[in-house]
């Protein structure tokens, strides 16, 4: 049905962000809601009556104050009745059973014919303040709809005269399994579908709190509740955004201000609704809180026996051993054995057991109606709620929040709310976080006796080979209880939450001697009255933090939410002690073993380098820790200086495993990154270089950075080799992991060069600014000017392939011959996994991982013209799978850069959203802090074109015609040599 | 008390079903041979309220109303077919039983349905994940994609099938399932191949829309020399579940 055409507002236009409003009918259009309750009292008081002589029962007739309200309004006919009879204990045949739907047929269809028969003899009203409403809408070409349970829907718009008034119209005719009724949002998601515009978008105006929820359910932009009755809380509790008595009291521009108002609320916020198993591991990555030390997976509360509920301790690593697996299916790891193998998990720290009247209940038990975790990014807390009916007479919700303080490192908070709806009874909370499978869930950890005082619970863990010991210790109070433990069985009634708290203390060898007594020590200084204190440090720092990890993009709330979701993950992550770095999955799950690759030099510090320069300084302060082990790798290939391990944890030795062999079939798969990856050590002097170049932390680079540099360039001179005319590296893998056992891989030359020219400028540096500690240097490292000399020949000699007649760079030696692979679309960002068992004939092909050469321009944007970089992205772009997820951000900068709008949009997008829509179906494992990273890099410096000089950061001129569709601009402020900068672009 | 309490053979006794009664401590209703049409059989399985159907199938393949009843009592009644192929000699007790996986969810409800089923028999479970190379892209399910590094993501990604199947299963409880076994080649060659290699009893593959098309080869190929009964379970239906974020994700 199409609406009449409308006169637009003349005069300057008003510019609006909703799209579309979608409304109800019953109370919201018409006054049906009268006619609708006297044709439900009438035809169930007409049931009741005779159910209850039938039965010799009291008669107790349908109510139109509460049955009406609880049962029937809103809801589909048919499941009013239902609903209804069921709340009164009659007993409903389902209707797909033989005689089943009779009963509920009859009672609908009597109710109808009774509302027909009075709308036809006393006709309807409607609400002129909603005529008004819609017709100025329509005015401003917003579109509107309608929705509503009612068969009669359109029936009754014609008979008022309003048909005109709504472009797509859904009402009970059109309710289906594929379009259910409220409170499924599927109506108003379907109208939404018929004005051709997204949920997001569009404002839902209902009065049935079924609607209200429906609408919140379908994530619409703003649901407005029209409190037509008593029920204000009531449609707030369900989802309203905001409540009016009258529309009366709403026009187009403040109906759209509060649209503003929400989108831009929500862009702080990571919803989930429902609970579904399947995908609750990855659920359980995204809502993952840390502060760098700490990481513990978003598991709820009441874990259930599928949880991966995973505390992390950053740096606590222990040896991988074939009993002792996380995930030793099919595939056993040969060599890379180390002590420090795999990043340790251990038990959850939130753990609660919960029972009503003797009666457990928990996230995925029988008893839960309802179930929703909202990340608040802004203050870095989870929240979960959920409501559970023990049976009819017998309802609880349950509110819980935690955090990971960033303010105390080794404190976690958390506090749990019961409430008991509707009855009196008895809560039991098991708040002991000790793990009865321990052995099966944290098979690295070998439990400990720990002496605890009264009201603190101590869980004392040693790693089996590593020998590091965990302590975890705990406080539990019931608010108002004044004292501690935790057990608690305590009465509860409506109108009387109880409300339990806890610390969490977590200390390890690797920090303190005696990681027990502080974590004791910890736990009795605090104060319960501090509680609250304790939280707002937390949101304080958190506050702080958003100051300069914040973006705000205009007109663009979804891609602020993500861009929040990823600098949420990357500060959770953020490295705050110095002999950690950030393994690949961070702290939020235990693929990749907590394992330190390039990710961090290459892919995250220049967002720290930029919001929070201490964690970029901690990150590097990790390679100078490992420094010693990156020796001791060059000498073990032969060679002089450092080597940094392409896979490392605790000691810089190289966890890569050599080889893996199937199970099943035998068949063993040579791992090469691990001997030929080599380009992370010259990735790590460029993240030392990056450092100084922002900061100008000139101590850390006179007592650390400059050590990493010449050691590093070192190792480039012994492992170059001499020809006739150049310098060559040979038997490498570059950044494209497909080819291996190659030599003069472009992206591995480049960087060692550039390695030895920054350790020629630091070593100049040194001599001209610090002289004493230059000489001191020399002398421990036994240093000579000959060998500045050799750095000096190497890097001027050092073979980096020039562009061909195409301006092309061959990716390494011989590259262009190889055979050619025509690429299938569905294979991007999908490498199939064959490629595992293909890796000898993919060697021979031309088929890419990841960005390799085109990571050149990326990082040294300034060093490849237009030109250059459009002739090599048009070569290795189309032959590049993206199986790695740090590709897509790399193409998104260079595409941003040559203007390619589609392109760019669509790697960006495909990068920003990587976890929150789980892309590459890995998120279960661990969010992609990398990745993040890459994006706003992708974000800085290939949508705004961004460098740095004297004046701090400049954008590029072209940045505003850069800006993808719908954006209007791109705000934040960046930190540059000590100083805080605005950066704007504006379309 | 086993969730398999009830079992029902239509048509001629198939042998497995005399043995599964015992050992799962259910009752065996028979149905005569003239009652092999699907709603009669429909009938009696929401008459005995079975919890599984024993379906005995001539030649190599299912045809005719032994395919109309599998398809019916899978796709309606929602409870599991055995299909047991006439004439062939179970060997007794079932000890071993493969599940193909890939990360969708006939694949997850097979995995659950089969570690019941090991649970209640005593039994080891091998969930297989069988790469088709011939199909590219297109055989790759969305949950069954590997990315990056093989020794980092593969074996991950095979113990989540495992996890996600089994949802409600604490580690320990999941040890039923002993192996996770990646393979490479043609589906039904594989699996084949694979209840050779590990002699197994028993495979349970999931149900999806188009497993009974009278123009997929898929089950006629499965079952053509699997050399061990084929149980076909239906998915069940997923739970309510929404990411709010963006505009057009999730």
């Amino acid at each position: 049905m199409a609406a009449a055409p409308y006169p637009a507002m003349s005069g300057a236009a008003q510019s609006f962000e909703m799209e579309a409003v979608i409304f109800d009918l019953d109370g919201v259009v018409t006054r049906t809601a009268d006619l609708h309750a006297a044709a439900w009292k009438e035809t169930f008081d007409t049931f009741l009556e005779r159910w209850a002589a039938e039965r010799s029962t009291p008669f107790v007739p349908f109510d139109l104050a509460t049955d009406y309200l609880a049962y029937v309004d809103g809801r589909p006919r048919f499941e009013g009745v239902r609903t209804f009879l069921r709340a009164r204990g009659i007993v409903v045949p389902d209707m797909a059973e033989e005689g089943g739907g009779d009963l509920v047929l009859d009672i609908g269809e009597r109710k109808n014919d009774e509302f027909l028969r009075r709308l036809r003899r006393d006709g309807v009203t409607v609400y002129p303040s909603t005529v008004a409403l819609v017709e100025e809408l329509r005015r401003h070409r917003i579109r509107t709809g309608l929705v509503t349970s009612s068969r009669n829907g359109r029936e009754i718009l014609e008979i008022t005269g309003t048909a005109h008034l709504f472009e797509a119209v859904i009402d009970g005719t059109d309710l289906d399994e594929r379009t259910r009724g409220k409170p499924h949002p599927d109506a108003f998601t379907r109208c939404a579908e018929l004005l051709d515009v997204t949920p997001s978008h569009a404002v839902v105006v209902e009065d049935a709190v079924t609607g209200v929820a429906a609408a919140r359910r379908g994530n619409f932009g703003l649901v407005l509740g029209v409190n037509r009755g008593d029920h204000h809380a009531a449609l707030e509790a369900h989802g309203a955004d905001f409540v009016v008595d009258d529309l009366a009291e709403v026009d187009a521009r403040s109906l759209d201000a509060r649209f503003r108002e929400c989108r831009e609320e929500a862009a702080w916020h990571v919803e989930q609704e429902g609970f579904d198993p399947v995908r609750e591991h990855a659920m359980e990555s995204l809502f993952t809180v840390g502060n760098g030390y700490v990481g513990v997976r978003g598991s709820p509360d009441t874990l259930w026996p599928g949880s991966q509920g995973d505390l992390f301790v950053a740096g606590v690593y222990d040896r991988k051993h074939v009993d002792r697996p996380y995930s030793e299916h099919e595939f056993l790891n040969i060599g890379g054995d180390s002590l420090h193998a795999e990043l340790v998990s251990a038990p959850f720290p939130f753990r609660l057991r919960l029972s009503v009247d003797d009666l457990a209940i928990d996230a995925v038990g029988a008893q839960t109606r309802s179930f929703r975790r909202t990340l608040d990014l802004h203050t870095a807390v989870p929240v979960t709620e959920m409501r559970f009916a023990i049976d009819d007479a017998r309802a609880v919700t349950m509110s819980a929040r935690r955090c990971a303080s960033a303010a105390e490192r080794h404190l976690l908070l958390q506090e749990v709310t019961i409430h008991l709806e509707n009855h009196a009874g008895t809560v039991e909370l098991d708040a002991t976080l000790r793990d009865p499978d321990l052995t099966a869930n944290h098979p690295h950890l070998v439990p400990l006796p720990a002496r605890a005082p009264a009201g603190i619970e101590v869980h004392r863990y040693r790693t089996q080979a590593s020998g590091y010991e965990i302590c975890i210790a705990t406080r539990v109070t019931l608010a108002g209880a004044g004292r501690d433990s935790v057990y608690w069985q305590a009465p509860a009634a409506p109108g009387k939450a109880l409300t339990f708290r806890r610390y969490v203390a977590v200390y390890s060898s690797r920090d303190v001697d005696d990681p027990v007594a502080t974590a004791v020590a910890d736990l009795e200084a605090r104060s319960w009255d501090d509680f609250d204190g304790a939280w707002r440090r937390h949101e304080a720092r958190w506050a702080e933090t958003w100051r300069h990890a914040d973006v705000r993009i205009g007109n663009g709330y979804p891609t602020e939410q993500a861009l929040r979701f990823n600098s949420y993950h990357l500060q959770s992550t953020a490295a705050r002690v110095p002999h950690v770095s950030i393994g690949a999955r961070a702290l939020s799950g235990r693929a990749y073993e907590g394992h330190i690759f390039w990710d961090v030099e290459i892919f995250m510090l220049p967002f720290y380098l930029h919001t929070d320069p201490a964690v970029a300084r901690n990150a590097l302060m990790y390679r100078h820790y490992t420094l010693d082990g990156a020796r001791q790798r060059a000498r073990d290939f032969g060679h002089r200086g450092a080597c940094y391990a392409w896979e490392s944890t605790v000691t810089g030795e190289d966890v890569t495993p050599r080889t893996i062999r199937l199970k099943t079939t035998g068949r063993e798969i040579p791992i090469f990154t691990g001997t030929q990856q080599i380009h992370v050590t010259a990735d790590v002097a460029y993240g030392v270089w990056r450092y100084w170049d922002a900061t100008h932390d000139h101590e850390f680079m006179r007592d650390y950075g400059a050590e990493i540099l010449f050691e590093t360039a070192r190792f480039w001179v012994s492992r170059s080799t001499r020809g006739p005319r150049y310098h060559h590296i040979r038997g490498v893998v570059g950044p494209d992991e497909y080819h291996h056992s190659v030599n003069d891989n472009a992206y591995t030359n480049w960087m060692a060069r550039f390695n030895l020219q920054q350790a020629l400028a630091a070593a100049a540096w040194m001599q001209r600014e610090w002289p004493g500690a230059w000489g001191a240097l020399c002398e421990r490292l036994d240093l000579v000017p000959a060998e500045l000399g050799a750095w000096r020949e190497v890097a001027g000699a050092l073979y980096c392939a020039a562009p061909d007649k195409r301006g092309v760079i061959e990716q390494f030696e011989g590259f262009f011959d190889l055979e050619d692979y025509p690429l299938p679309a569905e294979e991007r960002l999908q490498a199939p996994v064959h490629r595992l068992f293909d890796w000898d004939r993919i060697n021979r092909l031309k088929l890419i991982k990841q960005a390799d050469m085109l990571m050149l321009p990326f990082l040294f944007p300034q060093a490849f013209t237009d030109g250059t970089l459009a002739a090599n992205y048009d070569y290795y772009e189309p032959l590049t799978d993206h199986g790695s997820s740090l590709s897509p951000a790399v193409h998104a900068a260079l595409a941003a850069r040559l203007g390619r709008r589609e392109a760019a949009r669509r790697y960006w997008r495909q990068s920003l959203w990587l976890d929150l829509s789980n892309v590459m179906t890995n998120s279960s494992l661990g969010v992609h802090p990398a990745c993040m990273g890459g994006t706003w890099q992708a974000l800085m410096f290939g949508f705004l074109g961004l460098r740095f000089d004297e004046t701090g950061p400049v954008c590029a001129e072209d940045a505003a015609r850069r800006l993808p569709d719908p954006w209007r601009s791109v705000s934040t402020r960046l930190l540059w040599r000590g100083r805080s900068y605005p950066v704007e672009v504006t379309r | 008390m086993t969730r398999f309490q009830s079992i029902l053979v239509p048509g001629r006794g198939a042998a497995p079903a005399d043995w599964l009664a015992t050992a799962l401590q259910a009752r065996l209703h028979m149905l005569d041979a003239g009652s092999l049409r699907h709603r009669a059989v429909l009938e009696a399985v929401a008459e005995y309220d079975a919890d599984l159907v024993v379906l005995e199938i001539v030649g190599a393949t299912l045809q005719g109303s032994a395919r109309r009843v599998a398809r019916a009592v899978v796709e309606s009644s929602e409870v599991p077919v055995l299909l047991v192929q006439a004439g062939e000699t179970p060997v007794l007790p079932w000890r071993r039983v493969i599940v193909p996986v890939s990360g969708r969810p006939e694949g997850d409800t097979a995995l659950e349905f089969a570690a019941a089923l090991a649970d209640a028999l005593d039994m080891d479970v091998i969930a297989a994940h069988v790469v088709d190379p011939d199909t590219g892209g297109d055989g790759l399910e969305w949950a069954a994609r590997y990315a990056d590094a093989p020794h980092h993501e593969y074996p991950n990604q095979l113990d989540e099938f495992v996890r996600r199947a089994l949802p409600h299963c604490s580690a320990a409880e999941r040890h039923v399932v002993r192996e996770v076994v990646l393979c490479h080649g043609e589906p039904a060659i594989e699996l084949h191949k694979l209840v050779a290699l590990r002699d197994a009893s028993l495979l349970v593959v999931g149900w999806d829309e188009h497993l009974f098309d009278d123009r997929s080869v898929v089950l006629d190929r499965l079952l053509s020399g699997v050399g061990c009964p084929v149980m076909i379970v239906k998915p069940a239906a997923r739970l309510p579940f929404r990411l709010n974020v963006g505009d057009d994700v999730e």
